[in-house]
């Protein structure tokens, strides 16, 4: 049986010569959820652009539900992820709630009424149904952080990537996310400086710093390892 | 995760480089100014700014080739100057039969046309050399320490500060479109969408990035009036153009004086 996630040996360099993420190896068994953390520019959201092809690695290669990620295969590999980028400002381009979350959906060419289907069960998701016809540029940061996992969720991915999901949220929005995280059946790997959202959620935890993994295990290990958490600027509140 | 490409400067250790800003700029804008004032069809005097202008590539160690590539950015503009090779009148070289019309190029009109397209190809090279070869702030303070009004540098400053950060915003916006267009494996649908579909999502995504701007532009405004800004941005002033240097400028100045002079003579 395949692993849900598989990354080899992956290194991956920017144009200019910079190294972002080096030598990186990584396996994430079907519906286990991990979190990624690591201080800023440890290269975790390079890593999460090359889990749908968005940035190709230099060397190593990534498979997802066991389709190799590359070019030819990057229709099947977008369906099968879904990446939540951090800004929610950048993941809804429409001008309205719907418009975004049906992106997904039409752009596979659906039927309209599977569509619109997909659409209510997403937002239903994310407890926002009554929002198909807002407008996304006038919602709170905690709205439009849902929105924009709904626009992925409509798309009925395998596997989820968050990319701080948690941050810039108010306690009752960031505890609603926790809830709707918990609830999300998919496979998932999120990166995140939010500790005890750590705690909360991932049994696993791999900490990047400078390009690479330094540390891959059971949460509980890694945060109660003062040694390691202080080594790699990370505190457990 | 930025845009670096759109920055053209290149450092390197040349006499071109170390050349004072004002200095450079005087004489960039002074080279374009000549070769906008030579007449067309004076073939040897655009020789002449030509291998003027190689010198300065050479000896700016940023090579011919770069400046070039770079230099082709002037090939749309040149569409431009297309009617004149129709409209000038003149012997007719040949004739373009388009439906009922009838299209005569002149030899004047190719004439013309030809020394516009090396003319605007020249200016484009040293406006190459000169962005590639003087980081942007020391061009800003060059063009305010020559007279150019204040305001008109403020706001070419913060285009140039905040190109940046929109384009950055675009590639972040087309990443996550680019993140969401996938379809399962075997689907029994077309997938991709219609064009006028695409063409909405692509509308929707300027329209975002514009108001986005508009929101930004404000916020900037706000910070910047919290810090007292007033209309005008202040600097501390520049140390004065060296002796020899100023004796390079008034030669070069003249040099291109000079070859203006030869071209209505020629």
């Amino acid at each position: 049986m395949h692993h849900t996630l598989e990354i080899e040996d992956l290194t991956f360099a920017y144009p200019d010569g910079h190294l972002a993420v080096s030598d990186v190896s990584l396996s994430i068994a079907p519906g286990e959820k991990v979190a990624l953390v690591g201080p800023n520019g440890a290269g975790k959201s390079t890593l999460m652009l090359q889990l749908n092809g968005i940035l190709r690695a230099t060397a190593g290669r990534v498979r997802v539900c066991g389709i190799e990620v590359k070019e030819e295969n990057f229709g099947p590999v977008r369906a099968a992820v879904g990446l939540v980028f951090q800004n929610p400002d950048d993941q809804l381009f429409s001008p309205t709630v719907f418009d975004d979350v049906a992106f997904g959906p039409i752009y596979q060419g659906l039927p309209p009424e599977q569509v619109r289907e997909r659409v209510e069960r997403a937002l239903t998701a994310v407890r926002m149904q009554d929002y198909a016809e807002r407008v996304s540029h006038h919602l709170s940061m905690g709205e439009k952080k849902r929105i924009a996992i709904a626009t992925v969720l409509a798309m009925e991915p395998e596997i989820l990537v968050l990319d701080e999901p948690s941050a810039g949220l108010d306690p009752r929005a960031r505890r609603s996310l926790i809830n709707l995280l918990r609830e999300l059946p998919q496979t998932m790997l999120t990166a995140t400086h939010d500790m005890r959202l750590v705690q909360e959620l991932f049994s696993r935890t791999v900490v990047m710093d400078g390009g690479r993994i330094v540390a891959n295990g059971a949460t509980e290990a890694i945060l109660s390892d003062d040694e390691l958490m202080d080594a790699h600027g990370l505190e457990v509140y | 995760m930025h845009v670096h490409f759109l920055d053209p400067y290149r450092h390197r250790a040349s006499p071109v480089h170390r050349l004072d800003p004002r200095v450079k700029l005087l004489l960039a804008v002074g080279f374009i100014f000549a070769t906008a004032l030579t007449p067309p069809g004076a073939w040897p005097v655009y020789i002449l700014l030509f291998s003027l202008l190689l010198a300065v590539e050479i000896l700016s160690d940023l090579g011919v080739g770069y400046v070039l590539k770079r230099s082709m950015l002037a090939l749309p503009f040149m569409l431009a100057a297309i009617p004149i090779l129709f409209t000038l009148p003149g012997d007719a070289l040949a004739t373009l039969h388009i439906g009922p019309w009838e299209l005569a190029i002149s030899s004047e009109g190719l004439e013309r046309f030809i020394s516009i397209a090396i003319k605007s190809w020249l200016s484009v090279q040293m406006a190459v050399v000169l962005a590639s070869s003087t980081p942007f702030p020391d061009l800003l303070g060059a063009m305010r320490a020559v007279g150019i009004p204040r305001l008109l540098v403020a706001v070419v400053g913060l285009m140039w500060r905040y190109l940046f950060v929109l384009v950055d915003e675009a590639l972040r916006l087309m990443r996550a479109r680019e993140s969401r267009s996938g379809y399962p494996a075997g689907s029994p649908y077309r997938h991709g969408g219609t064009l006028g579909w695409r063409a909405r999502v692509t509308g929707g995504m300027a329209g975002n990035l514009f108001m986005r701007s508009f929101d930004r532009g404000d916020r900037i405004y706000a910070a910047m009036a919290a810090r007292g800004y007033d209309g005008e941005v202040r600097h501390l002033p520049l140390p004065p153009v060296t002796g020899g240097q100023r004796v390079l400028l008034a030669g070069g100045l003249s040099v291109l004086g000079l070859l203006v002079l030869l071209s209505y003579l020629l």
